[in-house]
């Protein structure tokens, strides 16, 4: 996992729950890395997971919520860190399909060593799209946080509903999106 | 445990500066792989450049409206450009589809190869293959063509000079075989004649006998009635306008045919000169025999004159010389004609040969209309012709100077003369290393 990663991760516990949570996770944690994460330095997943572990404990919530809420969050930082992959899309729809062909590319050029998920789409009609996430780490909570943080970015109201699930013993998780245009016109 | 703000703060600035410097590290080894990621790509750059640079295909590079954007050295020679600043903003277009009726864009190269006539800024024409592909405005190029063009010039030049040949060859066939087939009846005709002009000499003999023993009988006054009967016979049949005139009609006929035997031999000869290698050439001898071959060009426009000195052999192709001999007697005689449409003194063609210094020079001159200052740079061009439509193809002088030129290392040029017409000037050098180094 690249260090970003986890220097949002670090960003998102201490704007939600400050910086004194995030001392006492990191303190309580045993991490496989001895120094600090920096963007783009690669470090095992194991570390993350162990931090975000700590976390869900401490502060007494489940891990799909809290890779939820992290997913959400994350969309606005990276978006923010490269807006250009949003801004040349014109719809959320259009922006999912480049996830896999576009941004994900230029991922592994940025960050040598970078391992992104595998998405695939089938596009079911004008208003649903079946997108379909593969990864060892099996992060479907987090992907659908990214969804609906995406979603939000381009003022679009989605139904998102996973069909098939990792966690289940699919090969990948299917996310069925339906999309309702923009927030005021779906309202 | 509650944390104060000062550890937190301790912890924090601990981390920052430990990541301050794996980041210094990180930027560090970020900068060498790109100074090598930039050196590799240097390389790269240079070597294609080079690659472009080499090619002799040139390659052009425009926006979508065929405007010049870049173009390799095989292009600005192509196109006639002394340098790409000069090329680059002038339109494609304005180079390609010359002798072309339709409009054509620079998108029509997309696709298959196109032939093509390319017209250069210095004016020359070129025959060129196109073929071109898109190039997509991706990652924030501008989006254009990338046209290829192959210069067939020699291959067209090839293709030119085969057909010629093989009409050539044809004719040199089709001559040789009606030579062969007159070959031998003009020998027995040749024979016959010898024949009847030796037995006509017998029976002037006998004639003679016949008149003395008339006259014996005459004179004894014997036979009377018979010997007017022979008289009667021999002034009806003007046996003396007879035996005078037979012999000189013999002598006339086998002159004739005797000129008919030398065409012919000349024929045979000048169809099948023998070998396609260089060989050592009586040069006089193939000029003497290819002006017999094209005497019916010039004999009703002009006087030949042959002026050949003793020269040494020429290792030559026969066959070759042949054909620019021939091609620069017919332009003479052909150039004496249109002359003789305004001007009516006798034409007049001479052929000499003399040695001069390593070389042999042979000229052929006439007192045509000569060739104007302004076309004298452009004779030698292939398909470049003054003759009226029909007449000239444009590729007699052009083969005569690939052949002297590129084939024996000599020279081939055009004299201006006393009489005002043209003067043909070949020289072909004696030492056989400067024909081995043009072969």
């Amino acid at each position: 996992m690249k260090g970003i990663i986890f220097k949002h991760f670090e960003s998102f516990v201490v704007d939600s729950f400050g910086e004194e949570v995030f001392e006492e996770v990191l303190e309580a944690t045993e991490l496989a890395t001895a120094g600090p994460f920096v963007g783009p330095d690669t470090y095992p997943d194991e570390d993350l997971f162990a931090l975000v572990g700590t976390a869900i404990g401490m502060l007494d919530i489940s891990l799909a919520d809290a890779l939820y809420a992290f997913g959400t969050y994350l969309f606005d930082r990276l978006s923010a860190a490269a807006p250009m992959f949003v801004e040349s899309s014109g719809s959320l729809r259009e922006f999912l399909l480049t996830i896999h062909s576009v941004i994900h590319v230029e991922v592994r050029k940025l960050f040598p060593g970078a391992v992104t998920p595998h998405f695939s789409y089938d596009e079911l009609d004008g208003k649903q799209l079946a997108m379909h996430y593969s990864s060892p780490r099996k992060l479907c909570p987090l992907v659908r946080g990214l969804l609906d943080g995406a979603a939000k970015s381009f003022g679009e109201s989605i139904e998102v509903s996973e069909s098939a699930c990792m966690h289940h013993g699919a090969d990948a998780c299917t996310f069925v999106l339906t999309f309702h245009g923009s927030v005021e016109l779906a309202a | 445990m509650t944390l104060s703000r000062e550890v937190i703060l301790e912890r924090q600035l601990k981390r920052a500066k430990k990541e301050i410097n794996a980041l210094e590290s990180i930027i560090e080894d970020r900068s060498r792989s790109l100074f090598i990621a930039q050196e590799e790509l240097q390389e790269t750059v240079d070597f294609l450049t080079l690659v472009l640079e080499k090619l002799e295909t040139a390659v052009v590079v425009t926006d979508l409206d065929g405007v010049i954007l870049r173009l390799n050295r095989a292009g600005l020679e192509l196109l006639g450009y002394a340098s790409e600043e000069q090329a680059v903003g002038q339109t494609l277009l304005q180079h390609l589809g010359a002798a072309r009726e339709d409009t054509l864009h620079v998108r029509d190269l997309v696709g298959d190869q196109v032939e093509l006539t390319v017209a250069a800024t210095d004016g020359d024409r070129h025959q060129a293959l196109c073929h071109g592909a898109l190039l997509e405005g991706e990652e924030g190029r501008t989006p254009g063509f990338v046209i290829v063009a192959t210069n067939i010039d020699e291959k067209k030049q090839l293709e030119i000079d085969l057909q010629h040949a093989k009409k050539l060859e044809s004719v040199g066939q089709l001559a040789a075989g009606v030579a062969h087939e007159i070959n031998t009846p003009i020998q027995f005709v040749g024979d016959s004649l010898a024949f009847l002009t030796e037995a006509m000499e017998d029976y002037q003999s006998l004639q003679d006998a016949h008149q003395a023993v008339i006259k014996v009988a005459v004179k004894q006054g014997i036979a009377t009635e018979e010997i007017g009967a022979i008289r009667k016979v021999a002034d009806d049949i003007d046996l003396e306008f007879l035996l005078e005139e037979v012999p000189d009609a013999l002598r006339r006929a086998q002159d004739g045919i005797g000129r008919v035997a030398t065409i012919v031999r000349a024929m045979k000869e000048f169809a099948h000169p023998g070998t396609t290698e260089r060989a050592p050439l009586d040069i006089n001898r193939v000029i003497e025999t290819t002006l017999t071959v094209a005497k019916s060009e010039f004999k009703y426009v002009a006087e030949l004159e042959m002026d050949l000195a003793a020269i040494p052999h020429v290792r030559c192709i026969a066959g070759d010389l042949n054909q620019v001999i021939l091609n620069l007697a017919v332009n003479a005689a052909h150039a004496v004609q249109e002359r003789l449409e305004t001007d009516p003194a006798p034409g007049s063609i001479r052929v000499v040969s003399f040695q001069d210094g390593e070389s042999v020079v042979i000229e052929v001159h006439d007192n045509g209309h000569g060739v104007p200052e302004e076309l004298r740079d452009k004779i030698f061009d292939p398909f470049f012709t003054t003759k009226e439509v029909g007449k000239g193809t444009g590729q007699g002088l052009a083969l005569a100077h690939r052949i002297v030129v590129d084939r024996h290392g000599g020279e081939l040029r055009l004299l201006s003369n006393e009489q005002g017409g043209a003067t043909f000037q070949i020289r072909l050098p004696i030492d056989e290393r400067s024909q081995r180094d043009a072969a």
